[in-house]
Formats: C-alpha cells, sequence, structure tokens
C-alpha cells in the first residue's frame, strides 16, 4: 500500500497537534477519579449487592455448595416460568449460576477464601469488583472516543475538505483508509492499556485487591485458575477487541454514508448505549448471540458483570466479534477504495 | 529549485509584472523564446458524466439508459513539459471536473489520462511529482499553518523543517505562521494552499483558480512566482482561471471548454500575431478627410464616430494610414491600437 507509513505517522502527528491526545487524556482522569469516588462510596454507604445471598467470608461447606446450587435451580425455575429477558433477572440468574459452578468448583477442589480471591463474575460489592466496575466504564469512554475518533477523521474531513487535500498526495486510498484506523486504535489501546494499569495500581493499593492467584468464571459453567496475568491478558484482550470493533464499526458508517460525521456518530452511540437494550427486548437468544452489541453492555459495569455477559462466553464472543469486524473493514475497502471525492 | 532565487518578497514592486520597460522587453523575449520538452499530460478521448447513484448501478449492471449530465465529453489534449497551459470556461464548462480527474480525486468514465507515461488509474505514485490545488485549499482548522504544511509534506516524505520555513516565506504567510488556519482570511488561505502545492518540489503543479482571493499585489507575485517556476525550473503548470488578463499574462497556451467539450486551444503568441487584424482609434484635427481617404484604402474597415476614426486591418495597414494621412497634411493626435485580447477570442468562441 502506497504511503501508508507517510499517512499513519502524520495521522499520530495530527492527533497529538489538534490536542486529541491530551483531551482524551484528561478526560480519562475525570471519570476516572468520578468513578472510584463512586465505588467507593457504594462500597461504604450500599454495603453489598451480594445477589447470591453468601457470605463470601465463610469457608465453603458441602452445606454452602449445597445451598447456592439450589438458589440456582430455584431461580432457574422461576425465570423459565416467567419467560423473561428483563435485564436484571438475567443477570441475577447467570450470577446464581456462576456463583454456584465457583463453589461447587472451589470445595471439589480444596481452596478456600482465605488463600484465593475472586476476581470474576460475582456480583457483589468488594474490594475485588472494583477493578470490573471502573474498567467496565472505561471501556465505554475508550470505545466512544475510538469510534467518533475515526469518524472524524474519515467523515469529518470528507465533509471539511481535507480529506481531498490527503489524496492530493501520493498515499492510496487503501493506504490512507488502513493508516487512519490503525492510528486511531492504537492510540485508543494504548490510552486504554494505560488506564487498565493504573486501575490495577489503585485497586491493588487502595482497595486491597489480593493479587496471588485469581479464580474466574469464564461463563456460567466453566471455572478457571489464573495467574494475575492470564486474567489481564484476558481483560485486556476482550476489552481491545470491543474497541477494535468500534473502530471498524465507525469506519465502516464513515464509508457508506456520504453526508458527514453527524449520522454516523449518531447510529454508533444508538448501537453502543441502547443496542444491547433493544436485543434482549427482542428475547430471542440467536439475535444476542448473532448482535453486534452482544459485547459492549456499559450496564454491565454498574451491576458488576465482568466482561463477559450472561449468555456469552469469551471464547464464543471473540469468533463472533471476528465476523462483525471482517464483514465491517471489508465494506470499508471496498466503498472507500470506489469513492468519489467533490469536495 | 534555491530557495533564495525564489525569494521575491526581496524584490520590489517596480519588478512585478509589466510595470517596468526593462522588465517588458525581458517578458517578451521569454515569452518569444519559449521552447518545450516533452509531453507530459496526455488527455484522450475523456469523458466524465454525473449520474444519481441509482441510475449508476441501472447504467453499470442492467445497461439501461439512464439521465446523466455530461460534465466532460470527449476531452482531448496534451501539455508539454515547462509550459503553463491555462483552462478557460464558464461556470459549469468541466474546467475543475478536468482537474479532479487529472489529480484522481473522481474516476473517468470513458478515455484515459496519462502522466508522465503513465496511466494515472493504475499508480497513484505519479502524485509524488504533483502539486495541486483543487477549489478551495482546505485545511485543519485547529493547526496552524506550519503544522498544516508538516502534515502534508510528512504524507509525501520527510521534508526539512528550513524548506517549510522558506515556503511560508516565499508566499508571504512567515507572520502567520503559527496562527491557527481557521484565523486565516481568504487571501491567505490560497497562499497557504499554494505553499502545500509547491513545497515538494513537483515538477507538474495543477492549480484550480490559484489566485482567487488575492490582492491585487499577491496575484502579482504569484503570477511572477508561477512564471519563474515554469521558465527558470520548467515546472509544468496546468492552471484555471475566470481572470482573462491573467491567464493571458501567464499560459502558453490555453484551451478553451465550452458545456465540458473543448471548443479550441490557442498559443496565446498567435494572438498578437501581426498577422490578426487589429482596431485603432486614430484622433486627427481633420475627422472627415481622415475618413475618407482611409475609406479608399482596400482591406481596411473604417467607421467614424465623434470626431474618431476607427479602423480594422493588419498591423502593417496602420503605418500605411499613418503615412498616407500625413501626406495629406492631416495632423494625427494619436493612434491607440486595441490589441486582440483572450478575452475577444473567448467570447467568439464561447458563443
Amino acid at each position: 500500500m502506497i504511503g501508508f507509513s507517510n499517512m499513519f505517522k502524520a495521522e499520530i502527528y495530527k492527533l497529538a497537534k489538534l490536542k486529541t491526545l491530551l483531551k482524551i487524556l484528561i478526560a480519562i482522569v475525570i471519570v476516572f477519579v468520578v468513578s472510584t469516588l463512586l465505588y467507593s462510596a457504594l462500597v461504604n454507604l450500599v454495603g453489598g449487592l451480594d445477589m447470591a445471598s453468601v457470605n463470601p467470608e465463610e469457608e465453603i461447606t458441602p452445606e454452602t455448595v449445597e445451598k447456592a446450587e439450589l438458589a440456582s435451580r430455584e431461580y432457574e425455575k422461576i425465570f423459565e416460568a416467567e419467560n423473561t429477558s428483563v435485564k436484571m433477572a438475567d443477570t441475577q440468574r447467570y450470577t446464581l449460576k456462576s456463583i454456584a459452578t465457583l463453589y461447587r468448583y472451589m470445595y471439589d477442589n480444596g481452596m478456600t477464601f482465605d488463600s484465593y480471591s475472586v476476581f470474576g463474575s460475582i456480583s457483589s460489592l468488594s474490594a475485588n469488583s472494583y477493578i470490573i466496575f471502573i474498567m467496565g466504564i472505561m471501556s465505554t469512554v475508550m470505545l466512544v472516543f475510538a469510534s467518533v475518533s475515526i469518524i472524524k477523521s474519515i467523515a469529518g474531513e470528507r465533509a471539511n475538505g481535507t480529506l481531498k487535500m490527503q489524496l492530493l498526495r501520493p498515499v492510496s486510498k487503501e493506504a490512507m483508509l488502513v493508516a487512519k484506523f490503525t492510528a486511531v486504535y492504537v492510540v485508543s489501546l494504548g490510552i486504554y492499556i494505560f488506564t487498565f494499569l493504573l486501575t490495577c495500581i489503585v485497586g491493588i493499593c487502595a482497595f486491597n485487591v489480593d493479587a496471588k492467584q485469581i479464580i474466574a468464571v469464564i461463563d456460567a459453567t466453566h471455572v478457571a485458575v489464573m495467574s494475575p496475568a492470564a486474567m489481564i491478558i484476558i481483560y485486556l484482550v476482550y476489552y481491545a477487541t470491543i474497541i477494535f470493533a468500534y473502530t471498524a464499526l465507525g469506519t465502516c458508517l464513515s464509508c457508506l454514508l456520504k453526508k458527514g460525521e453527524a449520522l454516523p456518530i449518531v447510529i454508533t452511540m444508538i448501537i453502543a448505549f441502547l443496542g444491547d437494550g433493544i436485543e434482549r427486548m427482542l428475547g430471542y437468544a440467536f439475535i444476542g448471540y448473532a448482535g453486534f452489541t452482544i459485547n459492549t453492555s456499559w450496564l454491565n459495569a454498574l451491576t458488576l458483570q465482568g466482561p463477559v455477559l450472561s449468555y456469552m462466553g469469551l471464547y464464543s464472543m471473540i469468533p463472533i466479534a471476528c465476523v462483525w469486524v471482517f464483514g465491517m473493514l471489508a465494506i470499508s475497502w471496498f466503498t472507500f477504495r470506489k469513492a468519489e471525492i467533490h469536495s | 529549485m534555491k530557495n533564495e532565487e525564489l525569494n521575491l518578497e526581496k524584490q520590489t514592486n517596480e519588478n512585478f509584472g509589466a510595470s517596468s520597460l526593462d522588465e517588458a522587453i525581458k517578458d517578451d523575449a521569454k515569452k518569444a523564446d519559449c521552447s518545450f520538452g516533452a509531453t507530459i499530460v496526455e488527455v484522450n478521448n475523456l469523458s466524465k458524466y454525473y449520474v444519481s447513484p441509482i441510475d449508476k448501478i441501472k447504467r453499470d449492471y442492467f445497461k439501461k439508459e439512464v439521465k446523466q449530465v455530461k460534465a466532460l465529453d470527449d476531452v482531448s489534449l496534451e501539455v508539454k513539459e515547462g509550459e503553463i497551459f491555462g483552462l478557460l470556461g464558464a461556470n459549469g464548462s468541466g474546467k475543475t471536473t478536468l482537474i479532479k480527474l487529472l489529480c484522481g480525486l473522481i474516476l473517468k468514465d470513458k478515455g484515459e489520462i496519462k502522466i508522465f507515461g503513465n496511466n494515472i488509474e493504475k499508480d497513484r505514485t505519479y502524485l509524488k511529482d504533483v502539486g495541486a490545488i483543487v477549489e478551495a485549499p482546505t485545511m485543519f482548522k485547529n493547526l496552524t499553518g506550519r503544522e498544516n504544511l508538516r502534515y502534508f509534506a510528512s504524507l509525501s516524505g520527510k521534508l526539512p523543517e528550513q524548506r517549510i520555513d522558506d515556503i511560508l516565506n516565499l508566499v508571504g504567510l512567515s507572520d502567520r505562521a503559527d496562527t491557527k488556519f481557521a484565523t486565516y482570511s481568504l487571501g491567505m488561505q490560497q497562499r497557504l494552499g499554494i505553499a502545500q502545492a509547491i513545497m515538494a518540489n513537483p515538477k507538474l503543479l495543477i492549480l484550480d483558480e490559484p489566485i482567487n482571493g488575492l490582492d491585487p499585489e499577491g496575484i502579482a507575485q504569484m503570477r511572477a512566482l508561477f512564471q519563474k517556476l515554469s521558465k527558470t525550473y520548467g515546472t509544468t503548470i496546468i492552471i484555471s482561471s475566470h481572470i482573462l488578463s491573467e491567464m493571458q499574462e501567464l499560459c502558453d497556451r490555453v484551451a478553451i471548454l465550452v458545456s465540458g467539450k473543448i471548443v479550441a486551444i490557442k498559443d496565446l503568441n498567435e494572438i498578437v500575431s501581426t498577422t490578426q487584424k487589429e482596431i485603432a482609434k486614430i484622433m486627427c484635427d481633420k475627422p472627415q478627410e481622415a475618413f475618407d481617404i482611409i475609406s479608399k484604402l482596400e482591406d481596411v474597415e473604417v467607421k467614424l464616430v465623434n470626431d474618431a476614426v476607427y479602423v480594422r486591418c493588419i498591423n502593417e495597414k496602420i503605418a500605411l494610414i499613418n503615412k498616407s494621412l500625413i501626406k495629406k497634411d492631416i495632423n494625427v493626435y494619436s493612434v491607440t491600437i486595441k490589441k486582440r485580447t483572450l478575452e475577444d477570442i473567448y467570447k467568439e468562441l464561447a458563443k
């Protein structure tokens, strides 16, 4: 692709000089501080939102396990009888099932809560949930930043005429598209990784997150014992995928809709903030599995769900995201190559 | 191209254009002496139609006849190395469409464009030797002039910082280089656009109305710059403008477009050829007698209007008329020759 490296460097220069990086870092710090204060307030004032009604300080006895499994089975019956897809009910169903699975695993493997920290999708407000809470909010901020940045870089610049000026340079359209996408994604990912590390540091220092060993509930039925490094990598991969997917969405909408940046931004925000709710309202599981918004429920952070949504495992989320991303990038590629720039 | 040689700001105003006699003589000598190199730009049977997206699908995939606007219709031209080639035409005649096609911003429907011998549809690398302004030069509003130039320079590869400083000096924007583009006037935006077009030492400059918004001094400066680029450094320039007097001063050849077609390609030296007929206004002490004498001469049209005698004939006949009047003791106060201009030709052809 002719001119890719020149275009990439130029885009990074532009983002730096437009003070885009500075503005987003300031926004990130503000959101981070506000979220941390909110979390602290909830911990102190609200107490716990432990939906399992099991005290995590207790030892895991056969009775504890039986109690958790019973709670899960009973709730499952209620859930199926009422045929509801209301979000909170579904979340509770998933939570109870996860807790039961986790307790069974820990009991079968002789683990106690003293030795291990739980860093997964148990919906209890505790120090260990701090990272889930903050990163859920931060990932929403980053996906908004990534998608809006790429939309401004393509649709916005086409509307104001600077795209025309760029195309007067020896840069192929393919290289231009890939360079813009890469620059926005690299910057977004860089800021996200910085935020993630900051969150981990604050979590460990201020909220006593035990980093010795982490048990994670990968989905409602699978539990794994992982090192903190492995867990961090999983979270990073998950959120990096979401940001990648939204950058691809912004790219696709910018290439398809040629009337400026407003419409692509509006559509992206609807998908990001309302799409998950719309999918759940429709109530059919296949829409949830196949829908694009399945991985991006910002509400999950506030209800302390982990990055894996209730009926979607991490290992099935990534392939679905890949299909969407591939499709959107293919559409972008073919439409941008043939686009005529009139202004 | 050495920057100090192009530093026009050191020249006085008297050196711009033809306001000094020596410069006018020099300019004429240069124009007469011009010889151009190989063909740099070759356009063959180029056509471009504008259709709605739905009609485009009907036309391309279902081969249906659809309503389409002919922006360019079977246009062919060649531009030689080192010449300044003008594009003239009314609004909507196809000048900007042709320029956009040359720059690869839009796709042709029929025909072929070759620049530096290569078909531009297959390869955009020709743009590394091309500088262009297409319509109004729009840049990043929240970047300064200097930052904008750095951004666009980096798309062509690395340019030394000194080059950017020199170019800003050349176009008269040194004082405003570090203020945001959003604060620039139209003329300043145009100057910055010209700066970005020339900063990478292009072999071919494609300029779409580059002097829009410039004040008279700015127009003269840019004219001198373009002439220097062409005559001294061999830069080929394709330029479109509505200002016919400027085009006449600047261009070696012009193509006149009407409704998407080229109706004529004229060498501007031919316009002032002595074989062309000119109009002269003669003021004398006996206008009626003068009229009678001139009427008897062959190949001369004559009219008497308010004590002024108007004649239309070739340049050589003017001397004969003058001699005839003096022989008959008629005192000639003035002979004012109205030279045939590009505007005259354009009006004739654009009807």
